[in-house]
């Protein structure tokens, strides 16, 4: 009935990659197997029990809690997949109402209906239903989102206890899902490090659960790389969470995209490309939008489901249209100047205030984030 | 009328396909290595899914002829994680052996691949009348979900398969941190054996071993 060491969640969310094998057997590292147990131990009731999917909606991995700390609980280990990689990127992808009618990325909802019904059934199970024990969600990358959404799903339909973590997890949903998952869910343990490009997509209007933008940073290098995405390999979630307690690991509440930030054009070179100037370049361009009156703009996109691309469009038509407002000159100059920058495009001086100027600068800074992402993900 | 356009083009169709070969031979030398190269997305690493295996199979300390040992490996970033099946059969000695088994994949270089597991299992099949309530159908000799890096140290074992039918299965966590890799990898065998990086661990509760006398029932 406690929280789960963060050295245990990693190693379940890494464990939970091993479902995707059709394999039976499950050889979970000794930590784990003192506060959970996996009825796939036993091969045969793994192939008879309702608990267990594999390969066709093998996605889960459920485990029941049987020592002092966690008797009662249950554990809901969630793997990511790599066909969801490319609708994370594609900043042409549609977004689409929950369960709780919030909105929240089409890929992510459709993969949690597919083994929605078959979790259903496990937590219908007398034992489960009148156990009031915590449901423990858990992921690792695109497994993060999802187990965010049964987290979300599990609160909403059963309203047990839920607690939730989550280790380099991308965006879920728009800002309503945010702060409603944010509110519904008892514990949200988001892990994420300083140089992981993965938490960076897709781009607002999506946000992170929890609202209020507070993350655990184990590591809080910058510069991004697809490197430190990894489970295992360095620096590795499972090597940097190795704590007793979350309170031991550093955390920090991330920059808002609310706060307000504006940029001055002749600084524009000390840009680098990292989260840190993602957040602030995302801050400023919103700041921009605010200041020119733009707020009726920002609330019709955060509630209207466009496309990413389609989002960044009107706003570029906006600022476009700012940029012959007296006042915002300076502003919108110097957003576009660290833009360029941050797109890696340092020797383009020349700043235009034309539509065709703005959407193009608007596209290279999104193409450089989800880049390395959607070339990585190309050939599996 | 296709030949004519390839004549009429020869030249231009020449120097774009002769441009493309040297923008791709220079970036490929540009950045040689690293994640962030221009195709390092299409680097294909050699994933070593076994390397070479030996054991010796007995029972009661007596060698078995015609035992037929299992491996399976399989790689989720190869062949969509479908496992790659052989077969082996102990001769007179009890003495069975794998070859090595080497592929080619993309996942390692892949931000959503790299974390792919790696599963090489072999195992003996236990007769019906073997298999006590709640236990395992296999003779487990070697079971292993890692990561895709080859580890010289723990391929050392692969070829230490020694094992007694009679022998409890245990479950070993090694200690891989110098290689990178996590610092409680697990291992499940009924092989005994005893490795520096080696903690060893037995039964329900996984109570640490510390001499395989103690297991003898």
């Amino acid at each position: 009935m406690s929280v789960i060491a963060p050295n245990i969640a990693s190693l379940l969310a890494l464990l939970a990659y091993d479902i995707k094998n059709p394999s039976g057997k499950i050889l979970p590292d000794r930590r784990v197997k003192k506060h959970f147990k996996f009825s796939t131990d036993d091969v045969q009731q793994a192939s008879s029990g309702g608990f267990f999917w594999r390969e066709t909606t093998g996605f889960l991995l459920i485990g029941q809690g049987h020592s002092q700390q966690h008797k009662g609980d249950h554990v809901i280990a969630i793997r990511g997949t790599n066909t969801l990689a490319d609708a994370v990127t594609d900043i042409t992808a549609h977004s689409k109402s929950n369960d709780s009618g919030s909105l929240v990325h089409t890929g992510f909802q459709t993969t949690f209906e597919s083994f929605r019904d078959g979790l259903a059934t496990y937590l219908d199970k007398p034992e489960v239903l009148n156990s009031t024990g915590i449901i423990h969600c858990v992921g690792h990358s695109l497994g993060g989102a999802l187990a965010t959404l049964v987290a979300n799903w599990v609160k909403t339909t059963y309203n047990k206890t839920v607690y939730l973590y989550t280790f380099g997890c991308p965006r879920v949903g728009y800002k309503d899902f945010a702060i409603k998952s944010s509110a519904r869910i008892d514990k949200v343990y988001r892990c994420v490090h300083g140089s992981d490009p993965v938490p960076k997509v897709p781009v607002w209007p999506f946000c992170h659960v929890h609202i209020n933008g507070s993350e655990y940073v184990p590591v809080r290098e910058q510069g991004l790389s697809p490197k430190a995405h990894s489970m295992e390999t360095a620096p590795g979630y499972v090597h940097t969470t190795n704590y007793e307690q979350w309170d031991d690991m550093y955390s920090q509440v991330a920059g808002s995209m609310y706060q307000r930030v504006v940029l001055n054009y002749e600084n524009r070179l000390q840009t680098t490309y990292s989260s840190h100037w993602a957040d602030k370049i995302a801050a400023a361009l919103m700041t921009l939008i605010i200041d020119g009156g733009g707020t009726g703009l920002i609330a019709a996109i955060q509630a209207g489901g466009t496309t990413i691309a389609t989002a960044y469009d009107l706003m570029a038509r906006f600022v476009c249209d700012l940029a012959n407002t007296v006042g915002f000159e300076e502003q919108l100059k110097g957003l576009l100047g660290h833009m360029i920058v941050f797109a890696g495009k340092p020797a383009i001086t020349v700043i235009k205030y034309t539509f065709s100027f703005i959407k193009w600068v608007f596209n290279i800074t999104l193409g450089r984030l989800n880049n390395q992402a959607r070339n990585a993900m190309k050939n599996v | 009328m296709l030949k004519s356009i390839i004549d009429k083009y020869r030249y231009f169709l020449l120097f774009t396909v002769s441009l493309c070969l040297s923008v791709i031979v220079f970036f490929s030398y540009a950045y040689p290595e690293g994640d962030e190269t221009v195709f390092g997305f299409l680097k294909r690493y050699e994933v070593e899914l076994s390397a070479p295996v030996k054991g010796r199979i007995t029972r009661n300390g007596i060698p078995v002829l015609g035992m037929e040992v299992v491996r399976e490996l399989s790689y989720g970033g190869y062949d969509k994680g479908e496992p790659i099946i052989d077969y082996a059969l102990t001769d007179t000695n009890g003495e069975f052996s794998f070859n090595e088994v080497k592929v080619k994949s993309n996942a390692p270089g892949n931000i959503f691949g790299q974390d792919a597991r790696l599963r090489q299992e072999i195992y003996i099949k236990k007769d019906l009348d073997e298999i006590k309530d709640g236990e395992d159908k296999y003779y487990w000799l070697w079971f292993i979900s890692k990561n895709w890096t080859s580890v010289p140290y723990l391929n050392q074992y692969l070829m230490q398969l020694n094992a007694d039918l009679q022998n409890k299965e245990l479950q070993y966590e090694v200690d891989l941190t110098q290689f990178g890799l996590r610092s409680s990898q697990p291992i499940a065998s009924i092989c005994y054996w005893e490795g520096e990086l080696f903690s060893v661990y037995y039964g329900e509760d996984l109570e640490e071993i510390t001499s395989f006398d103690n297991l003898k029932d």
